[in-house]
């Protein structure tokens, strides 16, 4: 069998292979994302926009005048006066003065004021480290004195497939108790605070051990001694940067289907592919294929490279992340009328996904939100840290069902009638629903994959709210709530508009059901790793009363769809949906409370 | 009404009615909500011992101490936020170590010698928490050689004296920084961006499709179709600088100098708008344009990041820098030199784009 998508994918090739410019900048974008992203090292760096930002002033003559750091300028004075004067006017931010080796500070009580005297603390701890090393090195008596801790660092590969397993992690989580003080826990070998264990150890029976354990292990190496300042910290998201570098190659893979294929669009050349004998999945999967093949090979690539035994699985996450850009790339382009639109759809989404992937990281090996992100998984099995195959494809879950979704959509409006016309959102909307209904039936088929497809979306708006919006939700609890309600009230009814052939009895049981089924899916992974440690609101309405909530999706949806069915006006609309969110945002409240239980 | 302004019109009233306007500041939204996140980040990166990151977080890094000195090591343990359980034994230690349930075993005794005592550190190398362990560790170790520091100088070395300041005045504003050197400087830059992009897509839209025929026969100069085009990109981006201005002067962090902050803006947005505008009429081909002005926008965000630290020039042109020292009221004067190069740029920009605005007619297919 001929695949004639191939066909299509060689015509999208050529606009490439004739084209030296658009290849040079492909290279040049690839090459720049990866040297801004991989050449990230840690040190005293400082952004521009802080340089020379405080000024400071002292009384000449004094020490102070020594201080220098990027973010500040020293200014002298020649009286306090002077000094205090132009500190009320706001020409310095903070004055300095010294007496017998203590430095007090003025401020003016401004924000400005209060953060230039974070930084100058900085500047003195910077200028004692200068001083101690000079008088060190002057005086080498006075070593052991000045610079009185030396480390030695003994570093190890822990096993931990084998010894921590999620379940072991995530008990040892569970000795603390919210009050954070430390329970101590039978599995441990310790002796804690215990006043009888003080005054038993002999230290030098220690220190010969280490040498000589040291000496053994053979998986083992001992750095030399270290002072604390040369401590070596590596940047704690190296690894972070060099797995966005890979997926910012994809998202680029994914902007240039995105602008050849609204190229197609614009110059309405489409037409003339939509007269041939391919299929309209054939004609997307060849478009899509030369793109998604470029991602996959980066991904193979690097998975290879990065990671020992744990390369399928980084090939797994990267790969299904590519197919998720590729399908949304696809569904821009429909969804968008022209190159603006798709300029700006593409931007924001883009934007919207790696806050999405790359924000949990921030708590990588903090917390365990940073489950939350793929990314944070490939850096687990790069670290050869235990990770689970079944964790890898629950944690991908989401991201799969969102594909499915902008795929799903595409096809569906990609026809030369809907395609070409440039319909508003509303009407592909309808389109994809009485597509999916022709496809499915329109009865209990059509009711579980409409709703479980948009279950996805749910899902982004509740992890946004667990840390993009967390301040937010600390902020306003209720109206975090309240909007929840709302989205996975307007995500179980929406289907129903476009299609109320089914009876709202039956729409109402299999909607709520399979709402409730996909969502609780998702959240299977997270329900082990994420939700069980937040407090409230989030905790209630994953691991308790699960049966009512239930009950509630299906009881809400169900009169919702009767009463649309019953009076198809867009108020009654309207006003039954405030009602059903009301409802909704009730029982939230109740079970917050420990209510139904 | 000129041909210009009423291409720039209508060029403004289709990005209202296609929401391009509304999706701007969506995207600035979610530029101001991350930017708390984002900071993070970077200020692990650019200081990681004295950044906030893990200050107040307590139950992250499990310790073992085998120790006499438990007195000594416990309050700079706890000050550093790890959770330590003192074992009297260190192959007890060690097993829980090798069964991955402490993250760290530190051994040994503080000496008041005048010799350094000596503390061995058992640390894994396959934990995705190793950066975090040993920050950590790195302020326990700091804490304590401070501590241990005073009281060794009282003993032996009394005349010597390190420069200690009053802790009576405090300051912990993390916010401020997070807003003037993040969020203003990229909120009033990232539209002026846009602006470009705007153009590019206007552009290139109508001399791909061919409509750009429609404008050629209308009796307008070809100059006038490529500056109506610009003016409509600058009509959609200036109103978000003047929003933002006026939403930030209800909150704690406003511009102190909004003039200033809209003079600077309005000159880099017509920088970019004139940087799109020759982009799209040297390719004409959509894809082709966008990719080289990502490139140039890949090149003037490089201004905000430590890059520019080559040299001050560079420092003093970043973009970031002007506008963070706008927003805390410098007068314009101030970075005269730095907008008089801007406005030079925009103006020999301009002057090519004029001259070759003619291309719109060679983009026809007829």
């Amino acid at each position: 069998m001929r695949l004639k998508f191939l066909t299509v994918s060689k015509y999208e090739l050529r606009q490439y292979s004739r084209n030296y410019l658009e290849q040079f900048f492909i290279l040049a974008g690839i090459l720049s994302i990866f040297w801004i992203l991989s050449n990230t090292s840690q040190g005293t760096v400082e952004t521009p926009s802080s340089y020379k930002l405080y000024r400071i002033g002292y009384v000449a003559g004094t020490m102070s005048g020594n201080y220098s750091h990027y973010t500040i300028s020293m200014l002298p004075y020649d009286s306090k006066e002077e000094a205090a004067s132009d500190l009320s006017g706001g020409v310095i931010d903070v004055f300095v003065e010294e007496h017998d080796s203590v430095a007090t500070f003025q401020t003016s009580g401004s924000s400005k004021s209060k953060a230039a005297l974070k930084r100058i603390k900085q500047v003195i701890i910077t200028y004692n480290r200068d001083l101690i090393y000079q008088m060190a090195d002057v005086n080498e008596t006075l070593d052991g004195i000045l610079l009185p801790i030396k480390v030695r660092t003994v570093e190890s590969e822990i096993d931990y497939t084998t010894s921590i397993k999620p379940e072991v992690y995530l008990h040892r989580i569970r000795f603390i108790n919210r009050e954070g003080d430390v329970i101590a826990p039978e599995e441990l070998n310790i002796n804690m605070l215990d006043p009888e264990s003080i005054g038993n150890i002999n230290l030098t029976e220690y220190i010969l051990k280490q040498d000589k354990y040291i000496e053994e292990a053979s998986n083992e190496t001992s750095v030399g001694f270290t002072l604390p300042e040369e401590w070596e910290v590596p940047f704690v998201f190296k690894r972070l940067y060099d797995n966005m570098a890979i997926v910012a190659v994809s998202i680029l893979f994914s902007m240039l289907l995105t602008l050849s294929f609204a190229r197609e669009k614009v110059n309405r050349t489409l037409e003339n592919i939509f007269q041939t004998p391919l299929g309209r999945w054939e004609i997307l999967l060849g478009k899509t294929l030369p793109y998604f093949g470029a991602m996959a090979l980066v991904n193979l690539a690097y998975s290879i490279m990065s990671t020992g035994t744990g390369a399928i699985k980084v090939f797994y996450i990267l790969t299904v992340l590519s197919a998720t850009l590729a399908s949304f790339a696809l569904f821009t382009v429909v969804i968008s009328k022209n190159y603006r639109e798709v300029t700006f759809t593409s931007s924001i989404s883009l934007m919207t996904f790696l806050i999405f992937i790359v924000l949990p990281n921030v708590f990588s090996g903090m917390n365990v939100l940073a489950f939350l992100s793929p990314l944070d998984t490939i850096t687990t099995v790069q670290n050869n840290a235990y990770v689970s195959y079944s964790d890898v494809f629950l944690s991908l879950l989401p991201y799969k069902f969102l594909t499915l979704f902008f795929a799903a959509f595409t096809l569906s409006c990609f026809q030369p009638e809907v395609f070409q016309s440039t319909p508003g959102l509303k009407d592909l909307s309808r389109a994809f629903y009485l597509s999916l209904s022709r496809r499915l039936g329109g009865g209990v088929k059509y009711a579980i994959a409409s709703v479980s497809l948009l279950v996805p979306f749910v899902y982004i708006v509740q992890t946004l709210m667990a840390y993009v919006i967390l301040p937010i939700g600390y902020m306003a609890p209720y109206a975090s709530i309240m909007l929840l309600a709302f989205i996975e009230e307007l995500v179980k009814i929406l289907p129903y508009t476009y299609n109320r052939r089914i009876k709202p009895a039956v729409y109402g049981l299999t909607a709520g059901l399979s709402f409730f089924a996909t969502e609780k899916l998702f959240n299977i992974y997270l329900i082990s790793k994420v939700y069980s440690y937040l407090p409230t609101p989030y905790t209630v309405f994953v691991v308790k009363g699960l049966i009512y909530t239930m009950v509630v999706h299906i009881i809400l949806t169900t009169f919702l769809s009767w009463l649309i069915s019953k009076n198809k006006s867009r108020t009654t609309f309207l006003i039954g949906l405030a009602a059903v969110t009301l409802a909704h945002y009730t029982y939230n409240i109740t079970m917050m409370r420990g209510g139904l239980r | 009404m000129k041909g210009e302004y009423r291409i720039a019109w209508r060029e403004f009233k289709a990005m209202m009615r296609e929401k391009s306007f509304v999706m701007v500041l969506l995207f600035e939204i979610l530029l101001v909500s991350s930017s708390a996140f984002l900071s993070v980040g970077y200020d692990v990166l650019t200081s990681p011992e004295t950044s906030d990151l893990l200050r107040g977080a307590r139950n992250v890094i499990y310790a073992g101490i085998v120790t006499d000195s438990k007195t000594e090591v416990a309050l700079p343990l706890q000050q550093s936020g790890i959770t330590y359980f003192s074992y009297d034994s260190l192959t007890k230690a060690e097993e829980d170590f090798r069964g991955g349930l402490l993250d760290t075993v530190i051994v040994g005794n503080i000496n008041l010698r005048t010799d350094p005592t000596v503390l061995t550190v058992y640390l894994p190398t396959n934990t995705p928490k190793v950066g975090v362990i040993r920050l950590t560790l790195k302020r326990f170790f700091l804490n304590l050689e401070g501590r241990l520091r005073r009281v060794k100088m009282m003993l032996y070395t009394p005349e010597l004296k390190l420069l200690s300041y009053d802790e009576a005045a405090r300051g912990d504003e993390r916010n401020f920084e997070v807003f003037l050197l993040f969020t203003i400087p990229l909120l009033f830059f990232m539209p002026a961006i846009m602006a470009g992009s705007l153009v590019i897509d206007s552009l290139t839209e109508d001399m791909e499709s061919g409509r750009i025929l429609n404008l050629l026969a209308a009796p307008i100069g070809d100059n006038a179709i490529v500056k109506g085009k610009c003016l409509g990109a600058l009509y959609a981006t200036i109103p978000h600088c003047i929003i933002w201005l006026i939403v930030l002067s209800f909150t704690e962090y406003k511009t102190l100098n909004p003039v200033g902050i809209a003079v600077a803006f309005t000159l880099y947005a017509t920088l970019f708008t004139s940087i799109g505008a020759v982009m799209a009429l040297h390719f004409q081909r959509n894809r082709t344009a966008q990719m080289a002005y990502t490139l140039v926008c890949v090149a003037s965000i490089a201004l905000f990041s430590p890059s520019a630290n080559a040299s001050e020039v560079l420092i003093r042109l970043s973009p970031a820098h002007i506008l963070t020292n706008l927003a805390l009221g410098a007068s314009i004067v101030s970075v005269w030199w730095q907008m008089t190069g801007v406005m030079m740029l925009t103006a020999l920009i301009g002057l090519f784009l004029m001259k070759n605005a003619g291309r719109v007619y060679n983009s026809y297919p007829g």
